[in-house]
């Protein structure tokens, strides 16, 4: 009996066992089987992470490659609202050190999110104020800033990007798609304790923006940039403009407006955004004489002798007086130019008709785009024929009834300068990798010829003298042969002229028989002097006189570079 | 003998198992290491971008002319006819190197022709050996 009993309780534990491990076991099989993909799955949701690779967005560099935007590493700040625990004081904490409002960062706390941004793109002082206050709950995540180092040189050329690094004005919102780049991705493992590894073989890389080369000199735009300021401030105008162009290429060294803004710190009233010297159309004035005079030389109507009467400064057109600024009596066709006879210019004008004038302004490109590759531009306003008055032929050819661009009046001066061709205005000059490879390269575009080169040849005579001689002297160097065209235009208040509001003007080209610049200067409402001899034409001389000097000093380091010391 | 085999077969199975989870710790104890030097890597680079950055804004156009204005430095445009050597010290330094070890080469080549004159009229051989072959 008891060897039974003993057998009996050797057989149960055995039992026992055999039971308790084939349980084991067939939940092993389950687990390990039937459940596999989907426990499997769980796992690598919890441990592989996909992440987004953010590409460099490409940078911006001058005709020299010297650098204008850039991108800088930073930190923007995000709370898991959750883990904070003292959000009314963290909020305290927070908003000296950001900058910002109590209740902003006290709303944002209180939403239950796991993530939520309280600040963008911060600077690294901010950063590390903010970790010594070590609070639980905040974080920080690497993103890059765009960054301007000439902070408002050439401003309304290169525009800026937004917090997305996204473009939103001027080459940089135009060019966006080369600048962006694109994003890679890839596959990390994640531990714990919620650390990144970067083990897994699935990678993407991130395609990063191509660079932009422009045709802006940084140098040439500096100086403009300089005495276009001088002038802004001097008197008290309410806007102003300059463009500096190569007028045998069509290629943009500067172009500035005030007033102005920091491209690192955009918060300002629209006005100082504007691009007007794309954007602004205004009536010019004495510099459209211009066209009237390329279109009396051209059609043969006229030669530089012919002598025309100017009314001793009274002239009725239609039903309106047309007057000059000085009374004049007979002068030579070369002399209305010179002495920017209103008259003399309006009867040059009924000699060709209106049709001819309208067809050589349509040709210099007027009412029409340029076709500069930035954004915002406007074509002005260049009325048909069919709809001028009878006083228009006594307006249109002397610069009235007619909206131009400053970018218009520079292709035009450009035309006469290269020898009678119109070409295509250009800011970027190549769109690079970064390594410096050639994506796409813009070249000089050709639009049409506009004047002949005997034509040309002639105006540029003219417009020589209207500096030498006429209203243009302030704009004259003393080793260079400078042509230009002053214009003091008045601008139109509730219908009619005004008498105290001007847009004073000069254009022109240095030098006369070789031509490396073209240049238009606007300034809008100058106060006190308000012509554009006086007000502009000073500052086309200080800009030609340094710009001439750095080309000719940056040739001769070239030339010295190249020279081999013996 | 069975059962040796059978433990030996244990033994090599626990032995294989255990390098194999070796293995795989190293890997990721590497996979950690590598994280930390891009992430060096990266602070670095940033670092770098961030120098630059400072270097185009301090020899920006803009900050140039501020300073100037602010140490009241007197500067003038030189006038058309004057020459300005823009080079840097260290070009000049390199040119002034050359041009005198052109110097030497030259005045060493002269001793020699020099010596050769001296060694010449003391030489005990004829001033002229006229061989005929």
């Amino acid at each position: 009996m008891y060897i039974r009993n003993h057998h009996f309780r050797f057989y149960a534990v055995i039992s026992f066992f055999f039971l308790f491990l084939s349980l084991l076991t067939i939940r092993l099989l389950f687990i390990q089987i039937f459940r596999s993909s989907y426990l499997t799955e769980l796992a690598e949701k919890q441990h592989n992470y996909f992440t987004e690779l953010e590409p460099a967005r490409g940078a911006i560099f001058d005709r020299n490659l010297r650098q204008q935007a850039a991108n800088i590493a930073c930190d923007s700040l995000y709370a898991v609202t959750a883990k904070i625990k003292d959000k009314g004081g963290t909020a305290q904490e927070l908003k000296e050190l950001l900058n910002l409002d109590t209740a902003f960062l006290l709303e944002r706390l209180s939403r239950k999110k796991s993530f939520i941004w309280l600040a963008r793109k911060i600077s690294p002082e901010q950063v590390s104020r903010i970790k010594e206050l070590k609070i639980e709950g905040l974080g920080f995540v690497r993103e890059t800033k765009r960054c301007y180092p000439n902070k408002d040189l050439a401003s309304h050329v290169i525009g800026f990007a937004g917090l997305d690094n996204k473009g939103l004005e001027g080459l940089e919102s135009l060019y966006d798609k080369y600048l962006k780049g694109e994003p890679g991705w890839s596959l990390c493992i994640r531990d714990a304790r919620q650390r990144m590894l970067t083990m897994s073989e699935k990678f993407i890389p991130a395609r990063d923006g191509y660079n932009l080369v422009l045709t802006i000199d940084e140098v040439i735009q500096f100086i403009a940039e300089y005495e276009l300021d001088e002038i802004y401030r001097r008197s008290s105008a309410k806007g102003a403009a300059i463009l500096v162009m190569d007028p045998n290429t069509g290629a943009i060294l500067a172009l500035a407006n005030r007033p102005s803004f920091d491209l690192n710190n955009v918060n300002v009233e629209g006005e100082a955004r504007r691009n007007r010297v794309v954007s602004d159309f205004f009536e010019p004035g004495s510099v459209f004489k211009i066209v009237t005079a390329a279109a009396a030389l051209e059609e043969n109507a006229v030669k530089e002798e012919d002598r025309f009467f100017c009314e001793n400064g009274a002239y009725q057109v239609a039903n309106h007086i047309l007057h000059d600024h000085t009374p004049h009596g007979w002068l030579s066709f070369r002399e209305v130019i010179i002495e920017s006879s209103n008259i003399g210019t309006t009867k040059v004008a009924q000699k060709l008709g209106s049709q001819i004038i309208y067809k050589y302004a349509k040709s210099f490109g007027f009412g029409a785009l340029s076709g500069i590759d930035l954004p915002g531009e406007v074509s002005g306003v260049l009325k048909n024929p069919r709809q001028w008055s009878k006083t228009s032929i006594g307006a249109v050819p002397i610069g009235q009834e007619v909206c131009v661009t400053v970018m218009q009046l520079a292709n035009m001066i450009s035309c006469i300068a290269n020898g009678g061709l119109l070409y295509k205005p250009y800011v970027v000059k190549a769109i690079q990798d970064k390594n410096g490879e050639i994506i796409k390269e813009f070249k000089p575009t050709l639009v049409r010829r506009v004047i002949s080169e005997s034509t040309a040849f002639r105006l540029k005579d003219i417009l020589a003298d209207v500096v030498a001689e006429g209203t243009g002297r302030l704009a004259s160097l003393s080793n260079f042969r400078v042509a230009g065209k002053t214009g003091t235009a008045q601008k139109v208040e509730s219908g009619t002229y005004s008498h105290n509001k001007f847009i004073a003007t000069f254009i022109g080209f240095v030098p006369v028989d070789n031509p490396r610049l073209a240049m238009v200067v606007m300034v809008d409402e100058p106060q006190g002097t308000y012509f554009g001899g006086t007000v502009s034409a000073p500052v086309f001389k200080k800009v030609a006189d340094k710009t001439l000097r750095y080309l000719d000093a940056s040739q001769a380091l070239e030339i010295a570079k190249n020279i081999e010391v013996e | 003998m069975k059962t040796s085999k059978i433990i030996s077969l244990i033994i090599f199975v626990t032995a294989l198992s255990l390098v194999y989870v070796w293995q795989q710790a190293k890997v990721i104890e590497l996979a950690y290491e590598k994280q930390k030097k891009i992430k060096l890597c990266r602070a670095l680079l940033d670092r770098n971008t961030f120098l630059r950055y400072n270097l185009s804004t301090l020899e920006s156009s803009g900050n140039l002319t501020k300073n100037l204005r602010e140490f009241d430095l007197d500067y003038e445009m030189p006038s058309f006819t004057q020459i300005v050597d823009l080079r840097s010290t260290n070009e000049k330094n390199k040119l002034k190197l050359a041009s005198s070890s052109r110097q030497e080469i030259k005045l060493n080549s002269q001793k020699s022709t020099k010596e050769n004159i001296v060694l010449s009229l003391f030489s005990l051989r004829s001033q002229a050996e006229a061989q005929t072959k």
